[in-house]
């Protein structure tokens, strides 16, 4: 696994994923690695067929959550990451785990990390269905954090 | 997380866990940090309205297997461990998944690596459930490692 040059770490902007962006800094720090930040913006929901008179435009939509998603993400890089590590933001759509998996295999990261829990889910009853699934499939080794204050 | 000054390992002496504890090796060498290998040894069933069977000691059999995994995990540190880290072989016994936690409490380490699927399960269709629990349940990060084909 060792050296690390590249580090995977997807978000949510919840405050657990805040909490394995911090690891994943700690880490980039220490081994002067890059750090990519990833973003997942879920696909808005299209029927097989769509109504006649959609009350939105939902590739346009998209598109506008896209952007506010990569604006969103520069200014959590900009308040959360050191400056001195390299970070870039990454913003796609899709299924969280499936794309943070082809992000995986494409960036080839030394390791992922992730929260155990992210935004949606019952947070104490179940186990993060998209860490879950990444753990299972990831091409590289996946660091989970705790999405609890692990001090409390 | 960092400075990482005590790292827990937990195998069971399958490929995929060898994996594992490569990396927590590779890691604890990096670091400079303890690394503690931890092997769970699996309560033996008693037959209920017997404590002993003929020819069979229970409790002498499960000491034995505990002895034969100490001795074991002191071959792979021999064997795998890179030179100068400062490893030990802890042996407990019962259900995986929770001496694993359990461990991870008292020993307090910074990680716990561990591999994604051991030597019971399906492999493609489940993700190891010992590893979910520990994920799930552990206080500190855990890196998984899902072993390479």
């Amino acid at each position: 696994m060792l050296p690390v040059t590249n580090i995977l770490c997807p978000i949510d902007f919840s405050e657990s994923s805040y909490k394995a962006l911090e690891v994943a800094e700690e880490m980039a720090v220490h081994f002067n690695a890059k750090l990519t930040v990833l973003h997942v913006v879920q696909d808005i929901p299209v029927l097989p067929a769509l109504p006649t008179n959609p009350s939105i435009d939902v590739p346009e939509y998209q598109e506008k959550l896209e952007e506010a998603g990569k604006i969103a993400l520069d200014m959590t890089i900009t308040d959360k990451v050191s400056s001195i590590v390299e970070a870039q933001s990454l913003i796609k759509s899709g299924r969280p785990a499936d794309v943070i998996i082809e992000v995986a295999d494409e960036l080839k990261p030394n390791f992922l990390v992730i929260s155990t829990h992210g935004e949606s889910g019952v947070t104490h009853f179940m186990f993060g269905s998209v860490a879950e699934k990444v753990i299972r499939h990831a091409p590289c080794p996946v660091l989970t954090v705790q999405a609890e204050d692990t001090k409390s | 997380m960092l400075p990482i000054k005590k790292i827990l390992c937990p195998i069971d002496f399958s490929e995929p866990s060898y994996q594992a504890l490569d990396i927590a090796g590779e890691l604890a060498a990096h670091f400079g940090a303890r690394l503690v290998i931890l092997h769970v040894v699996a309560e033996i069933p008693y037959l209920s309205g017997s404590t002993t069977i003929t020819g069979l000691d229970i409790p002498k059999y499960q000491k034995q297997l505990e002895e034969i995994s100490f001795q074991k995990i002191s071959e792979i540190i021999d064997n795998r461990i890179p030179k100068g880290v400062e490893a030990h072989p802890v042996i407990t016994v019962g259900k995986a998944a929770d001496e694993i936690i359990s461990v991870s409490d008292e020993q307090k380490p910074e990680i716990v690596v561990i591999a994604t699927h051991g030597e019971t399960g399906v492999r493609h269709l489940v993700f190891g459930s010992v590893a979910e629990k520990v994920v799930r349940h552990v206080r500190v990060p855990v890196l998984t490692v899902r072993a390479k084909e």
